[in-house]
């Protein structure tokens, strides 16, 4: 909690911690329910198909202890970070990407995921922005290789048909609307150099 | 295996894996002489796991008959020099299944033919290059009427001084400049490779004669070079083929049909574009006929590669592949198919139990068909390809890094994946009496 309110001790803001808290375990509480909810409904799709083989209790089984681990991390995240209640300056993972050529061709970096922070994870859009800094022609060259792509609660930060991109360090930010995911440090090598 | 000559049918799906893995793990015992890298040799590094002893790998390809054998052996023969040893695991698997095919035989054609080879790598150099020794080269050449000469006409469709002799065009030495670009070899160490291959081809039909009509691929040259700071490992193959249907060699180049008669290509088809995989089909071995943007196409394709290790696992790639080029040319006097493809998208990946987003960072190359004579052809297919490091976060040195395992295979895994390729134009899927697609 990191509003100017901590100081104080009345009992109304008292009461006001308390209403929060139960807040926030609702929202905690309705993830977990429907996660769980999720992983029965996988696990009796299995023990209702015809046959219930050895690979299919294994996988069943790695879903319920990662299902297990998520529920544990939300409730963790509930009591030792509890959301901020209005604009506050946090850290920002970084991304780096770095491109090189090869007999004229770009590689193409591995996809990087981004994390989204568990009290923004409601309703998030297909598609991240991504907004990069530097010389117009060569950001739009560089943009249209990149794309941040929901996929479950995380995005995909992806590398396609990286053609004609222009040397140089590139500075940017992920977003969804004002929310801001990751900063992002990209470097196109300059074969010469 | 789908090599010129064919494989026996009614295998299972274990048994291919079995036999791609044992034909890999000859190709990592057998690379040294072709293989060049530039720094530390990365290449030659022990695997974490290792594949099948030479020996192994033989005994297990043989299960597969003479047609299985004919590309690993013309691997080991083409590693080991002329009047080298060859691995002691060689003589004894012959013997068990082709006992005419003596190593002495093979030997004696490999020093014949090679006295002729360079006198024509000669010759060619000075062509090449405009010296006025080519003219005496040649004379001396179709003098000489040298074993090398005639055996080349089985090949060529002409002997190999005749070959010389029409080469008067004024666009040769251009031309020969040119291949030495496009193969990866000096003309002259060109020669040596097809005397050997001429020379491999003769001893093996001894045993196991080419099907009557269809397409014949003969082996030809593999250079292969890795880079050890950047492990981007360069494989050219080439091959020679004669072929009437010049239609069926340009299926067999056809992006879209690389996984008709593939051993390693599991699906290609075109699609919209990198992320809309949705089929974009279109009439197969036809080359781009607009040059109107955009020129190119993408293909999404899924490869399986043998791992290396632990068995006969495989590892599983899903690209999508920008063909930059398919163009065709069928005019009377010229007859081309070049293909250039680079990667747009590394969708997803499969090693052991690790499976993730990517794994690919580079992959592009070109495939090229040039016609040499009348019904003979030459095929060079080239990829340039770099594997992703798998543990970016836990880096160690040497072989210790599993994330870099598939790159120090990669020399290995990436020129039989060509040359299996190459071989498999002669598969009859690309025939025009035998469409599967």
């Amino acid at each position: 909690m990191a509003d100017q309110n901590d100081r104080e001790f009345s009992p109304a803001t008292a009461w006001d911690r308390v209403g929060q808290f139960l807040q926030d375990s609702a929202a905690v509480g309705l993830a977990i329910a429907q996660r769980n909810q999720d992983l029965w409904t996988r696990v009796s799709t299995n023990l209702r198909s015809n046959q219930y083989k050895p690979e299919s209790v294994t996988a069943d089984a790695a879903a319920a202890m990662s299902t297990a681990l998520d529920n544990l991390d939300d409730m963790w995240q509930l009591l030792t970070r509890p959301p901020d209640r209005e604009r506050v300056a946090t850290t920002l993972p970084s991304i780096f990407l770095r491109f090189q050529e090869t007999d004229g061709v770009w590689s193409n970096p591995d996809p990087v995921w981004i994390r989204v922070p568990f009290w923004d994870r409601a309703n998030l859009p297909r598609q991240a922005d991504i907004h990069l800094d530097g010389a117009k022609a060569a950001v739009k060259k560089l943009g249209s290789a990149l794309s941040a792509e929901l996929v479950g609660s995380s995005y995909r930060l992806e590398v396609a048909d990286a053609r004609g991109l222009v040397p140089g360090m590139y500075v940017g930010i992920i977003a969804i609307g004002d929310r801001p995911l990751a900063n992002l440090r990209i470097v196109v090598e300059d074969k010469a150099s | 295996m789908s090599a010129a000559t064919g494989a026996p049918a009614a295998k299972t799906q274990a048994d291919e894996k079995a036999l791609r893995f044992a034909t890999v793990s000859v190709y990592y015992n057998c690379l040294l002489r072709e293989g060049s890298s530039g720094g530390a040799p990365a290449m030659a590094l022990p695997l974490p796991g290792g594949p099948l002893s030479l020996a192994d790998a033989l005994a297990e390809i043989q299960k597969g008959g003479l047609g299985a054998m004919r590309g690993p052996v013309w691997r080991i023969v083409r590693g080991t020099p002329v009047g080298g040893d060859y691995p002691g695991a060689l003589e004894p698997a012959l013997a068990r299944l082709a006992p005419s095919l003596k190593l002495d035989h093979l030997n004696s054609l490999r020093k014949s033919y090679h006295a002729g080879a360079n006198l024509l790598g000669a010759a060619l150099v000075a062509c090449a290059e405009k010296q006025p020794e080519f003219g005496e080269l040649r004379k001396h050449m179709a003098s000489r009427k040298s074993d090398f000469d005639r055996a080349t006409e089985a090949v060529l469709g002409m002997t190999a001084s005749r070959f010389l002799s029409s080469l008067d065009d004024r666009r040769t030495s251009a031309q020969l400049r040119a291949l030495q670009q496009e193969v990866g070899l000096d003309l002259y160490r060109y020669a040596a490779e097809f005397a050997d291959a001429v020379a491999f081809d003769e001893w093996w039909r001894a045993a196991d004669p080419a099907p009557d009509g269809g397409m014949v691929v003969y082996p030809a040259a593999c250079v292969i070079r890795q880079d050890s700071a950047s492990m981007i490992t360069r494989v050219t193959v080439t091959a020679l083929a004669r072929c009437e249907d010049f239609s069926a060699l340009v299926r067999s180049a056809d992006p879209q049909c690389w996984s008709l008669a593939s051993d390693v290509m599991a699906k290609t088809q075109y699609v919209h574009d990198s992320y809309d995989l949705t089929p974009a089909p279109v009439p197969a071995g036809q080359g781009y006929k607009s040059r109107q943007p955009p020129p190119y196409r993408w293909l999404e394709e899924i490869v399986n590669v043998p791992s290396g290790i632990e068995g006969p696992t495989e590892s599983s790639f899903h690209n999508v592949l920008r063909i930059d080029k398919f163009n065709v040319v069928d005019k009377k006097d010229r007859k081309t198919v070049t293909v250039n493809f680079s990667l747009a998208r590394s969708v997803n990946s499969t090693v052991l139990w690790d499976t993730r987003s990517g794994g690919i960072l580079v992959d592009q190359g070109y495939i090229g068909v040039r016609r040499l004579a009348a019904d003979t052809w030459r095929i060079t297919s080239h990829k340039t390809l770099l594997f992703s490091n798998r543990t970016p976060n836990m880096n160690t040195s040497g072989w210790f890094d599993l994330g870099q395992m598939l790159n120090v295979l990669t020399p290995a895994a990436l020129s039989w994946w060509l040359e299996s390729e190459v071989y498999s134009a002669a598969d009859p899927a690309y025939s025009s009496t035998k469409r599967s697609k």
